[in-house]
Order: C-alpha cells, then structure tokens, then sequence
C-alpha cells in the first residue's frame, strides 16, 4: 500500500511496535496503542484499542487513522479485515536477529517520513552491540545455558532454535542447550536437562519477588540437585518485559545479559 | 475371555500389564539406558540415579495412584447414579478445579504449603465446595434424589466454567498459566506428590471395598436397599465423599485427564460382572495399570517433547472401548 502523505494519525497494534515509534520520535502522531503498550511511560496515556488478539474495530476507525502497524502475533482474522476494510495497514514479521530489527526499524521509518532518524537509531545501537560485545572475555567459553519461563504450570518451557533470544544467548557466546529444537518455545523434558547439566540457568521473570520463587522451586525439585547451575546457584534474572520486546530495547536486553552473565552485575534498575 | 472357566486369567493378564508398565516406564525415557544402567541406578546409584529414581519411578507411580484413583471414582459414580455415562467429573470437580486454579491466579496468590502451589489447594478446595454446595442443595428434594443432583451438579460445573472464562477473558496474562495448568503434567512430578495421594487413596479402597455389599443392594433401588437394612442415606453420602475427594485429590495433582474414570469401570464390568467388591478392587488396579502405559506413550511417542495424557487415554481407550462394547458379549448379564 503506498502512502501519500507522512501519516499523522498512527495506531500501533503490538507492544514492540509502539516502542519503536517512541524511539523514532512519533509521540505526536501516535494516537493509539495496545493494553500491553507499557513502555515508555507516555505510551500508557495514549488511547487503547484492544488487546493484542482482541483489538476493537471500532476504536480503530474512530480514531481516523492514516497508518496502523500491525504483526503476525495479531490474529490473521483481524489483518484480514482491516484489509477488507481498506484501513491503511501495514503488518509485519517479528524477526529473529539484530538485522531484522534494523531492517523492521528502517522499514518503519520509511512509512513515517523519519529516515534519517531511523538511521541514528539504528547506527547508535550498533555501536552499543559493538561495545558491549567487546566486553565479553576472550576465549569465548560457551557456557551450556538454559533459559526457562517461570509461571507456565509445572513445566519447564525454554526458547528454541526459532526464537529471538536463542540468536541472543548465541550471539553473547553462550550455548543454549534447548537450541537443537526448531520450536520457537517448547516444554523442556527433565531428563534432558540433567543429562545436558547447564552451567547457568536464566529465569524469564516478572519481577525480582517472581524470581526468587522460582528459584526456590528449581532447588526444592530433587531431581535436578545435581544440575551445576542449581548446585552452584548459578541463577540469573532477566526481566521478562524487557527480553520480550522486539524493538529498540533488545540491545539493552542484550547488554543486561552479557554483564549479568559475565560481571556477574546485578542489572536491575541499572 | 471367560472369567468363570478361567477365573486367573484376568487378574494373570493384568498383573503381567503392570510389572511391564513399570519397568518399561523405568527404561525408556528421553535419555538413553541399557538394563544394566537402570538397575544400577535403581539398586547401586550410578549417573542415572536421579533420572530413575527422582525422575520415572515418582512419576510411574504417580499415574499409577492417579488411573487408579479415577477408576475408583468413576466405579462409585457409576453405581451411586445407576448410570453408564456417570465419570469421576460428572459433578463438576474439574470445573470447580478449574476455576480455583484461575482464582489463585486472580488472586495473585503465591504461596506454596507442603510443597503445594496455591493453585493446586484452591483447586482442591474449590471442587471440594463446589460438589458439597451441588449435594446440599439438591437433598432439599426428597424424591428422584439421583436424578436433582446429577442435574444440578451439570448445572453448578456449566456455571463455575462460565465464571472460569469470564476470569480469563479479563485477564489476558494470566491465559496461558491457566491452560497449562488445566492440561496437566507429570513431567516434574516427584515422591512429594506419591506420599501426598497414597494414604487417601488406600483408605479409599479400604473403605469402598468394606461398603460394597451396599453398594449392590443400591444397584436394586433406594426403597428396596432400605428394606433390605441398608442405611441408604449414610452409604450414598459415603460413596459420594469418597469419589468426590479421589476425583479433587487427582486434579489438583494432575489436571483434567478424562476417559480413565469412564471406560475403566466399564470395561472391567464387562470382565468381571457387576458385583461392587471385585468391581472396585479391579477397577483401581485397571485404571492405575492403563494410565502408567498411557503415560509411558506421552512422554516417549515424540520424545523429548510430551504429549498431554489427556489426548493419549482418549485416543488409546476409546477404540478399545468401543471393541469391548460391541464385539465382546458380556458373560454376566
């Protein structure tokens, strides 16, 4: 769909998406975002359309807009409609390396006229990933890591070879143990993680409070006490708002794993 | 499959089933092991040691205790109702289940007492209430008795899943949460879960085994059982609180895992005749044997990945189910 004019009126359909409008100086043209659209702090007074898979199709047309960015994580029925409904939308994948990131924030700023301020974002976090990279230890050991979502019932579910965050733990010279499985998430047999016995297990947590519980309950499962992370203690927190949006933010992701991994640094609240 | 001519030939077929059930569950897994391995892991120690005896032989058990627990129930409902389609959820334990599991998460809850989660109790409780609630309401009605709680227990499980979905509607977050919880798993379940369920569940069986004989003089009619000096009123509310407490005990713990408590009981009718002593105590032994090999297919049919148990007892029992009901003829009718 091509656009006439720079869009003025923006509805951003995905949490990542309105950080990336943020970063590209948007705030004055962004009139609508999703329940889950949280950061930055201005983001929250912006009016909200829906939810991530229930955005409401009237709140949309009322607000007149002249662009919407939409992702495949909105339901295909939806997209769909707003096609059918000739609103001016524009979906996009959520990519899985630090490239497809540049190329989704160049292509965004192409749509809103900001170019040039796209290509200062996507130099400055180049130059971020360069600096922090040049922190990590040479030799690089590939430490065996396991990264597990805590509150998904009694199960461990972890990231696979599809996801974003194994190409991060990859890229900061760790080894994912679950990376040999295509899945993006998957539920990570018991078995297999003693017998790969990570050195390092990084826990997806709301808060520092929901962390230390999970803590608590990877050391109460008696099977897995020989497991060198959870002997050691070997536990890290990463933020799960943080780690799970795919826009600007992933390189502060990024740094917060290589130091907590690394410098053993405590990185919260920085 | 005569059982008077051969009368040791269900009970030889099925212990066989069991002790395969066991040690295969004990050998095969995601991680690779000869027999040798397995018994030095289970006897001697060995690097295998926490996988078999932390790992599989908990969880082995745990199906065990829990088929076993359905079936109970599901044989109990099944007489109390005199009603072939009665299962262990029949009066909404797994919608109240359900909608405890979703209340911690509403709540916020998250404490943890004797290594239990705040929404495994309020699981338990809330199903506990939930049947309790169906059973004192519907004795207000003096005649038809079955009929009102069967009916209102529909009724109660159809609202308590309309106040479950309103929750998770508002609460998108906590969506995903819920529904694993509610599928269920045994992969990280350990002997904490076994100590827990064992000791109900003996007693259970104790006591259903002791109660039979009444629960055949039900199978003829309230007003007849009466006449023949069974405390009518006391045996149903007994038989009740036992397959109601089995069937909470074996959500909290495990989900929702349907078909055991429904097929089991029947297909062991069908084998052993409708005498409640031996119905119940086969029953149980049935049920534990079937979930221990339907579990063993989940966790190892696309390993490392699990399937939920769920899909496996539905899809390996009924076919069987149907075989047995029509191709069978039953030899005590």
């Amino acid at each position: 769909m091509e656009l006439e004019a720079c869009p003025q009126r923006i509805i951003s359909l995905a949490p990542n998406l309105t950080e990336i409008i943020f970063a590209l100086g948007l705030n004055q043209q962004l009139v609508g975002v999703t329940s889950f659209c949280d950061y930055p702090e201005e983001a929250r007074q912006k009016e909200i359309i829906g939810g991530l898979v229930d955005p409401n199709l009237e709140k949309i047309k009322v607000l007149q807009p002249d662009l919407i960015l939409g992702f495949r994580g909105n339901p295909r029925r939806f997209l769909d409609r707003l096609y059918e409904e000739k609103l001016p939308l524009q979906a996009f994948e959520i990519g899985k390396t630090f490239e497809d990131l540049f190329s989704l924030i160049d292509r965004i700023s192409r749509l809103t006229c900001t170019e040039t301020r796209g290509q200062e974002l996507i130099s400055s976090l180049r130059e971020r990933i360069k600096l922090i990279e040049a922190r990590i230890p040479r030799p690089v050991t590939r430490a065996k890591v396991f990264l597990t979502l805590y509150g998904q019932g009694q199960e461990l579910w972890t990231c696979g070879q599809n996801s974003y965050l194994n190409y991060l733990l990859s890229r900061a010279g760790l080894q994912n143990v679950a990376a040999d499985f295509k899945a993006n998430w998957l539920a990570y047999n018991p078995e297999k993680l003693i017998a790969d016995n990570p050195n390092f297990i990084l826990i997806l947590a709301r808060n520092r409070q929901a962390f230390n519980q999970a803590t608590k309950w990877l050391e109460s499962l008696t099977a897995l006490r020989d497991i060198t992370a959870i002997k050691n203690k070997n536990f890290i927190f990463l933020d799960e708002n943080l780690f799970s949006r795919f826009g600007p933010r992933l390189v502060e992701a990024y740094e917060w794993l290589i130091k907590a991994v690394y410098f053993a640094s405590d990185s919260e609240g920085k | 499959m005569s059982s008077r001519r051969k009368p040791w030939l269900f009970p030889a077929i099925l212990a066989l089933l069991t002790v395969a059930a066991f040690l295969l569950s004990v050998k095969i897994g995601a991680v690779r092991m000869s027999w040798q391995e397995v018994r030095a892991g289970l006897f001697s120690g060995g690097q295998y040691r926490d996988i078999i005896i932390h790992l599989r032989l908990p969880r082995a058990i745990l199906a065990y205790l829990i088929g076993a627990s359905l079936a109970l129930s599901g044989v109990i409902l099944q007489g109390y109702f005199r009603n072939p389609l009665a299962d262990p959820f029949i009066l909404g334990v797994s919608s109240g289940a359900s909608l405890g599991a979703v209340l911690s998460l509403e709540l916020g809850l998250t404490w943890t007492i004797f290594g239990f989660s705040s929404q495994s109790w309020l699981a338990f409780l809330t199903s506990l209430l939930l049947v309790a609630s169906v059973y004192l309401i519907s004795e207000r009605r003096r005649l038809r008795q079955g009929e009102s709680l069967l009916l209102t227990g529909i009724a109660a499980g159809a609202m308590a899943s309309a106040l479950t979905s309103f929750l998770l509607f508002r609460r998108a977050d906590a969506y995903e949460q819920a529904v694993f919880w509610l599928l269920g798993s045994f992969a990280l379940s350990g002997w904490k879960e076994v100590w827990l369920i064992l000791p109900y569940f003996i007693l259970a069986l104790i006591v259903s085994e002791y109660f039979a004989p009444e629960m055949n003089l039900l199978a003829l009619g309230d007003e007849v059982a009466q006449s023949l000096g069974c405390p009518v009123r006391t045996t149903r509310r007994l038989f009740l609180f036992l397959a109601t407490l089995l069937a909470s005990f074996s959500v909290a713990v495990a989900g929702i895992i349907g078909f055991v408590g429904l097929i089991v009981p029947h297909s062991v009718r069908l084998i052993v005749g409708p005498d409640h002593r031996p119905l119940f105590f086969y029953s149980a032994l049935t049920g534990g044997a079937m979930l221990v090999w339907c579990d063993l297919v989940a966790r190892t049919a696309f390993t490392p990945s699990e399937i939920p148990i769920g899909v496996i007892t539905a899809a390996l029992g009924a076919p069987f189910f149907i075989y047995l009901l029509n191709w069978q003829r039953p030899k005590h009718s």
